[in-house]
């Protein structure tokens, strides 16, 4: 016999053909790092591969699983999932990382075909426990990752609900800022390019007789200013008194429909000061593209009352994100 | 001064809020340093967890097999909860921690159910002024200062092969504040003994003065 013949046919001997088609298995990173339990592992999982696909092959009902490779928890878990239907391995070259557990190690998405399942759900994942000696003590369905992703779409509206909380403790930065006269932050809360509208009642003189008997006209007119007017006026301000008191309620927080990085902020401000007093509404764009560095790109303050007490800015006349355009 | 007093002084001044602290002449900036100091100087763990009888608990089963949930209550939005999570093994019930399960696990590590929590939390605290200072403590200690005045609630917000996200609150109800904890933490750090976790902190947000923190958009005209 020919060297080439004899090698064949040792080669046949000692790897069955069937064999060629099996799933190989390896840990591809470091949980473990004792090499001869790391051996143990791969060479238990090949094992549970195997037969597998052995006894699928041979269309048993039952499953037959050795002491030397499982713990008797893990053979009643396999004997349970094989009534409900046989499962198989692809042949492939897994590797996989395995993972710490509290009690042993663990390695998961092992891809298994199910095969009475429909052909929609017939590819699942197992995820394989084992003991701290290496046997395995622990087989399971993984719940696929889409799973948990259904659980967080039922969240999706909740998700924003972390940034709504970081706006509501900007906007608490924010007033305490003027609290303490802290113009140095204001001046970095607000973006260069702000928009500062601020309305001031007007009242005007009754034009007729008619008119003189009933109540005055109240007009709110609205000052536009840049933030570099705006700090100034509001360091004179500052330098002036002595006790600020700015206190926010009633705050809604929106978010923009299409940039879903920009917030409205409508609240309720009371300003008091050691001389002055006044109550309006405040309206604030707030910017998230920096998350660690949010901007105020507009603010306007209407007056909720005039002097007399009578309501000058309604509901609907109070200002929101919908009444500016955004430019980007 | 016995160490214990001081810790609970410590951490009763770590829950007074804004609200409190502007009679007490604090305000926010104030309110974020004290937070701080506390968390940083208080590194002796207490080990404080709420006693609970886990065979007197109402507990449901979930869609895993024994796995079960006891149902707690939500805060503002229907996600934010105190839920935990049990497994039955031998006709006991545990706490639930198992890397197979990791959005239980992760709750009800971050709900303060996990004893002997060796694990360090790795923080950057959001204060007042711009300001970011970060932290490394061991994570009980948090529980620590603020679990004994505080509700907590959470929701966990993403998980993947590698990372979880959470969000953490704790509540001072009589206050009406929050301190917040946004997680972003390495799968496997929550199930290593000594794992760090990591967190955004927000501390001292008021809750008195919020109207509606999800109102109805069609409630505000937009310009197309």
């Amino acid at each position: 016999m020919k060297l080439k013949e004899l090698f064949a046919a040792l080669f046949m001997l000692l790897f069955p053909i069937d064999i060629l088609a099996q799933t190989s298995f390896t840990i591809s990173d470091g949980a473990i790092e004792n090499e001869a339990l790391k051996t143990k592992i791969e060479r238990n999982m090949t094992y549970l591969l195997a037969t597998f696909r052995l006894t699928a092959e041979s269309g048993k009902k039952t499953i037959s699983l050795s002491r030397d490779y499982m713990t008797k928890d893990a053979i009643d878990d396999v004997e349970e999932m094989w009534k409900s239907s046989a499962m198989s391995c692809p042949p492939m070259d897994l590797k996989s990382r395995c993972l710490h557990t509290t009690t042993g190690y663990q390695v998961r998405g092992i891809p298994v075909d199910i095969h009475e399942a429909v052909e929609a759900e017939a590819r699942q994942e197992l995820t394989v426990n084992f003991n701290k000696e290496g046997l395995i003590d622990g087989v399971s369905i993984a719940i696929e990752m889409n799973r948990y992703e259904q659980l967080m779409a039922q969240q999706s509206s909740d998700l924003d609900y972390t940034r709504r909380q970081i706006i509501i403790d900007f906007v608490e930065n924010f007033r305490t800022a003027y609290n303490r006269k802290d113009i140095k932050l204001l001046n970095s809360m607000y973006s260069d390019k702000a928009l500062i509208i601020t309305g001031k009642v007007v009242m005007e003189k009754p034009n007729s007789d008619v008119n003189k008997m009933t109540l005055l006209n109240n007009k709110v007119v609205y000052l536009s200013q840049t933030k570099q007017q705006y700090l100034q006026r509001l360091s004179n301000v500052f330098n002036k008194t002595r006790y600020i008191n700015v206190s926010f309620s009633d705050i809604d927080v929106v978010q923009h429909p299409k940039y879903d990085d920009i917030y409205g902020v409508t609240l309720r401000q009371v300003w008091h000061t050691d001389n002055y007093r006044d109550e309006g509404y405040l309206f604030l764009m707030i910017d998230f593209h920096d998350e660690y560095r949010p901007l105020v790109q507009v603010r306007t303050w209407q007056p909720y009352k005039d002097d007399a007490g009578n309501v000058v800015t309604t509901d609907d006349e109070i200002f929101h994100l919908g009444s500016f355009k955004i430019l980007r | 001064m016995k160490k214990k007093t001081l810790f609970l002084m410590l951490a009763f001044c770590a829950s007074l809020s804004v609200g409190a602290q502007e009679k007490h002449a604090f305000d926010k900036g104030d309110a974020d340093t004290l937070v701080y100091e506390q968390l940083i100087t208080a590194n002796m763990p207490n080990n404080f967890h709420r006693s609970v009888d886990l065979e007197k608990v109402k507990a449901k089963p979930c869609s895993e097999q024994g796995i079960y949930v006891v149902e707690g209550e939500f805060y503002q939005v229907k996600s934010m909860r105190n839920d935990f999570y049990l497994q039955n093994r031998q006709g006991k019930n545990e706490i639930l921690f198992d890397v197979r399960y990791p959005l239980e696990s992760m709750t009800n590590l971050i709900l303060n159910y996990v004893e002997n929590n060796g694990r360090t939390l790795a923080f950057n605290h959001h204060q007042y002024g711009n300001v970011i200072k970060s932290g490394k403590i061991p994570m009980q200690v948090m529980y620590d200062l603020f679990a004994p005045h505080m509700e907590m609630y959470c929701m966990v917000t993403k998980i993947d092969k590698d990372t979880v996200n959470a969000t953490l609150v704790f509540r001072n109800v009589k206050l009406d504040f929050i301190h917040m904890l946004v997680f972003k933490t390495p799968m496997n750090d929550i199930f290593k003994k000594d794992g760090t976790l990591y967190a955004e902190l927000y501390t001292n947000i008021p809750q008195s003065d919020i109207r509606n923190l999800f109102p109805n958009p069609k409630n505000y005209r937009y310009k197309r």
